[in-house]
């Protein structure tokens, strides 16, 4: 199962329940994951957190964080 | 979304945490997530500074970090694996900061305040060894990242949050040998000939974020030749600042600005 995962993500399909991909408007590569180190990573820009009692980004110390950017429409 | 929730669900009393990001207001997203069953955590990046950072293009996009905040893996989120995840969760805390028990509440409080050293020193006096064994290196590559994101502000020219780090950590790392480095950063801060012209460039993008706003919440409009003069004020930020901080802010508040002279030149 994992790798027939993969295997979709990486053909670029997306399981049914996906959202579709909704291009931004300047389209351009991705900087490579090392370009963005966690440095760099501006997490307190993140703000008004919900669902869960989390203050900000800082009270989620300790925990792997899969960050998921989305828009609805 | 789904595979979201599934994720979350799967592996967050493992120690992951879903987390929806998004620049848009909050009031329709919190109706659309309702509407979606989003089971996970949401946050707003109101100036898509983070998406900015990891050179977000296209949407639905995921980036994963790990408990050190080292990231791993980032893509289209239906791409991402059990496996993927499972990568990612070593040496993850039992739980979030809020949902430590009280006998964490010390560590707790002093994570939350950057006052690093007191955590440490309070993580170091708790009984449970194996607990103590997680924390400790958590607690050490928070204070190198602490220190590297100074340094990382500082290049960036991203003065204000660069500013309240240092403060902060002027107080947490007292007595701690790595201290020195805020000496040394406290006094580029003076001497650097560069960080005035920064800084009136940064309070000159607030100004025209604050005009932004007021026009927006309707408290005064903005007409079309003001709006045409901040553009015209924003083009030699974004040109001098180029990547950084300054240029990347004033290219987003430009951006804004020809969306709203393109409604108001309609609308003439």
């Amino acid at each position: 199962m994992q790798t027939l995962c993969l295997l979709i993500g990486l053909l670029g399909f997306a399981p049914q329940e996906a959202p579709a991909p909704v291009p931004l408007q300047q389209p351009a590569p991705a900087p490579a994951a090392e370009d963005a180190s966690p440095a760099r990573l501006p997490l307190e820009a993140l703000t008004g957190f919900s669902q869960t009692p989390a203050g900000g980004v800082d009270d989620l110390f300790g925990q792997a964080l899969l960050l998921e950017f989305f828009a609805h429409w | 979304m789904p595979h979201a929730n599934e994720l979350q669900e799967q592996f967050g009393a493992r120690g992951l945490q879903v987390i929806g990001v998004t620049g848009e207001p909050a009031q329709p997203t919190q109706t659309w997530i309702q509407d979606k069953g989003a089971r996970y955590a949401y946050a707003y990046d109101p100036q898509r500074r983070l998406h900015q950072a990891l050179g977000v293009r296209g949407i639905p996009h995921a980036v994963l970090l790990d408990p050190q905040g080292k990231l791993v893996w980032r893509g289209h989120p239906a791409a991402l694996t059990d496996a993927i995840v499972e990568g990612a969760l070593a040496g993850t805390l039992p739980a979030p900061l809020w949902a430590w028990p009280d006998s964490l509440a010390e560590v707790r409080a002093a994570l939350q305040s950057e006052r690093l050293v007191d955590a440490r020193r309070s993580a170091e006096a708790l009984s449970d060894r194996g607990l103590v064994e997680r924390l400790l290196p958590l607690i050490e590559l928070r204070i190198e990242a602490r220190l590297a994101a100074l340094k990382a502000l500082y290049e960036d020219l991203d003065l204000e949050p660069l500013e309240r780090l240092l403060a902060a950590l002027e107080a947490g790392l007292a007595g701690d040998p790595r201290s020195a480095a805020l000496a040394e950063q406290r006094r580029l801060l003076a001497e650097d000939p560069a960080l005035p012209g920064a800084r009136a460039a940064l309070a000159e993008l607030a100004a025209a974020e604050q005009r932004l706003s007021e026009h927006d919440s309707g408290a005064q409009a903005l007409d079309l030749a003001a709006v045409q003069a901040v553009i015209d004020r924003l083009a030699p930020i974004s040109k001098q600042y180029g990547k950084q901080a300054p240029g990347r802010r004033a290219r987003e508040l430009g951006s804004r600005l020809k969306k709203l002279r393109k409604q108001l030149s309609q609308g003439d």
